[in-house]
């Protein structure tokens, strides 16, 4: 079961194509992270999902409604903390809670005090005159306190000090709940995705390119180092799932996508018999970068 | 229920300064509005508390439509980011919520202080009901446009733009339609124009004979259509959708109470029954008076009038009438027969004799021989023909055969009270006159007064206004005063509305009346005489009720089409 699906969603503002043909699946229980560079679709495609905005095309389905009729019942069931959305600015954390409650018939005072408890929220005042970690904090805590089968975030570390966001992202990994629950998370702060996602949908041009567990994404990514004994560094041969990442002296390196395969390495080895050969594994920032730069290049 | 009690629980919470701002703003105006007559005209403090009042008069107004888009716009409807969207909060209760707690405040709080005002002076329950209505269906329009306009606009900047591009639309419309409507005058069709009493007469019982049923059932309407526009808007949330659909549904409602059919809230007027008989009430008019002139040279220099002497018999004791044209033609032998447009002001009519025919009514009324009034009651030479420039200088020299309907306003005119000179009460069902002081100086008496009555466009009894003389019965005498200083409070409605076109709900106005003895009556045989006349004087109200009107038809033979120019604008 998937908790969201798209088939061929788009997005149009004019003439720009915000979001292109997107489909893709959520599965149920996971944590998706959407990660792509600035102006990529990934705030457009969440706000398609959240029925914020209308789809020009296409169709999105979440917890298995058409996200064009989400309503009332739906909302019940989904947590959204969006970076871009605002906030009672005159009510305070506690305020903030109490306004909420009534309308989440499953909200749950014992997760609220806990989750309280581990985002250490405990500022008083209106949220206008907290920082903006602890506002964020309170809209998390808002949007989790009544075990949502789904919770959607819209870059919601951007602008967080490394503090407040390992807070987060302990808060969402080690929420307490009877039942399984599935996080949408879009960033482009890949490091706190990392900790945080089992899956990874790359998106850029309103695109999505990518779209696997991570685990396997990082098993398949590998920075290969090549060391030639000639002056010259060597050339990289046209191979689909190689993709140059520079040169330095006799040293070339590159990004093997599929080294994952067992012929990975003598196929690497082939292309460079005189060489030595070193492979390292490679970060989800490395990965992002690459696919970023890609995207680039494939736009310019 | 539950949700709208909490959704609005939170914005009185968030909102309590404003609201105890509005209650105080509200408050104070009323008790200032109501405190003024009570002060003595021209003092310092009178001056102030009137200063004072409108200034807050307009304070009151500007606070009224910032509470409007504050209060809707805390939860913005249009964007993406408002902090209420993706949340299971119901539109429909967030919206009934808003629409609660802007009815409570902007029209519970003035309707609590007018009712207040009208216990206070004595106005009867039924009438109260009848303000408190119209007042409630006023100021619910005015919540609901504003609330329209708060929910297609981002925030206060755009919604102060929008309204004001609003008024200066509503004002190009306003102006466009009087150029219009100036504009069928050259194309010789039909134009509806107020009729009053030429001079400026006391009596406009006859203006008040409108049927506000389309009033009524367009505040209705349009009140209806906008709520549908809010809850399309609270509902979809598209701005393009919202605005289309509260603009057509305002479009109709407009369509409806103006093309409605059934008068539902015209004064009951049921016309005498000798005025029903032929010989009564009989208008005639001499051929030889009727001539054409530059009449309306201010307004359109390719108008002509024609007017002409006009004597009406057949009238009882206690009874007068204006006249106005309704209709005429002009046959000239050798041209098509010439109509009239079926506009004229009203004329106040004289006897065959040549007394006025107001005066010897008042004087009836008023159960003296001789009344001096204030040169209102004087005859008109009444208009009798509208045409055109080029009509009229193509049957030019000429002369044809004139037949002319006419419009007999009927007025009843009874004394309903004689009071002695001191601070006292009159009370007349909701109309209540109050003398506060009495003051005796060489040339006259004044009087400072306090009068406080209710209209409304639910209002179905005849219309009917209040006359005031200063009555020496032993001399056989009366004579009318003047205002010299009025000033007046509708309460109700806002002050923003013009109460000349729509009641005014509850009123209350400070009056200072002068009566010039010495400019109105003389005796040869005292030198001094104004200090004996007044105290033997008594003052006397005259109530003036509109009964209804008859057509009478007047015919002239032989009348001249040629045109007189006394003067010609430059």
């Amino acid at each position: 079961m998937n908790a969201v699906e798209t088939r061929e969603l788009t997005r149009t503002f004019g003439t720009l194509d915000a979001v292109q043909g997107l489909t893709l699946e959520v599965p149920e229980g996971s944590i998706f992270a959407l990660i792509g560079p600035n102006g990529a679709g990934k705030t457009t495609t969440i706000k398609l999902l959240m029925n914020l905005i209308q789809p020009t095309s296409g169709q999105a389905m979440v917890l298995n409604n058409e996200s064009r009729h989400l309503g009332v019942k739906d909302w019940q069931r989904i947590g959204y903390v969006s970076e871009n959305q605002e906030l009672p600015e005159w009510m305070s954390p506690s305020e903030l809670l109490a306004y909420y409650r009534p309308f989440y018939p499953t909200w749950d005072d014992a997760l609220c005090g806990t989750l309280q408890e581990a985002l250490g929220l405990t500022a008083a005042g209106p949220l206008r005159t907290l920082s903006r970690g602890t506002r964020m904090k309170a809209a998390l805590l808002a949007s989790l306190a009544f075990s949502p089968e789904l919770v959607v975030l819209d870059e919601p570390f951007s602008g967080l000090d490394p503090l407040v966001r390992d807070e987060l992202v302990r808060a969402l990994l080690e929420m307490p709940g009877h039942r399984p629950w599935t996080v949408l998370v879009s960033s482009h702060d890949v490091d706190e995705v990392e900790r945080l996602a089992d899956w990874i949908g790359f998106i850029n041009n309103g695109r999505l390119t990518l779209v696997e567990p991570i685990e396997s994404l990082l098993n398949r990514f590998s920075l290969v180092e090549v060391i030639t004994e000639r002056e010259t560094v060597a050339e990289l041969p046209a191979v689909s799932n190689w993709v140059r990442h520079g040169a330095a002296g006799r040293t070339l390196r590159f990004v093997d996508t599929a080294h994952d395969q067992p012929e990975s390495l003598q196929r690497i080895g082939a292309a460079f018999p005189a060489a030595t050969i070193r492979s390292s594994r490679m970060s989800l920032r490395d990965v992002f970068l690459v696919l970023a730069r890609q995207g680039a290049a494939e736009r310019s | 229920m539950t949700l709208v009690r909490h959704l609005l629980v939170a914005d009185v919470r968030r909102f309590q300064s404003t609201l105890i701002s509005w209650v105080a703003l509200v408050v104070i105006t009323t008790v200032l509005d109501a405190a003024a007559p009570e002060l003595v005209p021209g003092s310092s403090l009178a001056l102030g508390v009137t200063v004072a009042s409108t200034l807050l008069s307009v304070a009151t107004i500007l606070y009224f439509v910032a509470v409007v888009a504050v209060v809707v716009q805390n939860h913005s409807v249009v964007g993406t980011t408002a902090f209420w969207f993706a949340k299971p909060i119901p539109p429909l209760s967030l919206f009934a919520s808003k629409a609660l707690l802007l009815v409570g405040l902007l029209v519970a709080v003035p309707v609590a202080c007018d009712v207040v005002l009208m216990a206070v002076h004595h106005v009867p329950v039924s009438r109260m009901l009848l303000v408190v209505l119209q007042t409630v269906l006023v100021r619910t329009l005015a919540i609901a446009l504003l609330m329209s306009v708060a929910a297609t606009t981002a925030n206060l900047t755009r919604f102060t733009l929008v309204c004001v591009a609003a008024l200066v639309g509503i004002g190009l419309v306003g102006v466009l339609s009087l150029s219009l409507l100036l504009g069928q005058w050259s194309g010789g069709g039909r134009m509806s124009v107020l009729s009053t009493p030429q001079g400026g007469g006391p009596i406009d019982v006859a203006a008040r004979t409108f049927d506000h049923t389309p009033d009524a059932l367009g505040i209705m309407l349009v009140t209806i259509a906008a709520v549908l526009m809010l809850r399309s808007q609270y509902l979809v949330r598209q701005v393009r959708r919202s605005v289309s659909l509260g603009v057509a549904g305002a479009a109709i409602a407009i369509l409806i109470a103006a093309f409605w059919p059934w008068p539902l809230f015209v004064p009951r007027q049921a016309v005498p029954p000798w005025a029903n008989n032929a010989g009564a009430a009989v208008l005639g008019g001499n051929a030889a008076s009727f001539g054409f002139d530059w009449g309306l040279s201010y307004i359109r220099d390719d108008v002509r009038l024609a007017r002409a002497d006009t004597r009406v018999t057949g009238f009882p004791d206690g009874w007068f009438a204006t006249a106005r044209l309704a209709g005429a033609s002009l046959a000239i032998p050798g041209h098509p027969d010439l109509t009239s447009l079926p506009y004229g002001p009203a004329a106040f009519l004289v006897q065959q004799n040549g007394s006025s025919l107001l005066s010897l009514a008042l004087a009836h009324a008023l159960g003296v021989s001789m009344v001096a009034t204030s040169g209102t009651a004087g005859a008109d030479r009444l208009v009798t023909f509208v045409t055109r420039e080029g009509q009229l200088s193509a049957r030019q020299p000429a002369s044809g055969n004139y037949v002319g309907n006419f419009v007999l306003d009927l007025t009843r005119l009874e004394r309903v009270a004689a009071m002695p000179l001191e601070p006292g009460i009159f009370q007349d069902g909701d109309f209540r006159f109050q003398v506060k002081e009495v003051r005796t100086e060489n040339d006259g008496l004044y009087l400072r007064t306090k009068i406080s009555e209710t209209q409304t466009i639910f209002d179905r009894r005849p219309p009917a206004a209040y006359l005031y003389f200063l009555v020496n019965y032993d001399r056989d005498q009366a004579l009318s005063g003047y205002d010299t200083w009025r000033r007046g409070n509708a309460f109700g409605l806002p002050a923003a509305l013009p109460a000349y076109w729509f009641p005014p709900g509850f009123s209350l106005e400070s009056t200072s009346m002068q009566f010039s003895v010495r400019g109105s009556v003389h005796d040869k045989n005292q030198r001094d005489f104004v200090a004996e006349w007044i105290a033997n004087a008594r003052l006397v109200l005259i109530k003036a009720t509109g009964v209804g009107a008859v057509m009478r038809e007047v015919r002239l033979p032989d009348v001249k089409t040629t045109v007189e120019l006394p003067r010609r604008r430059q």
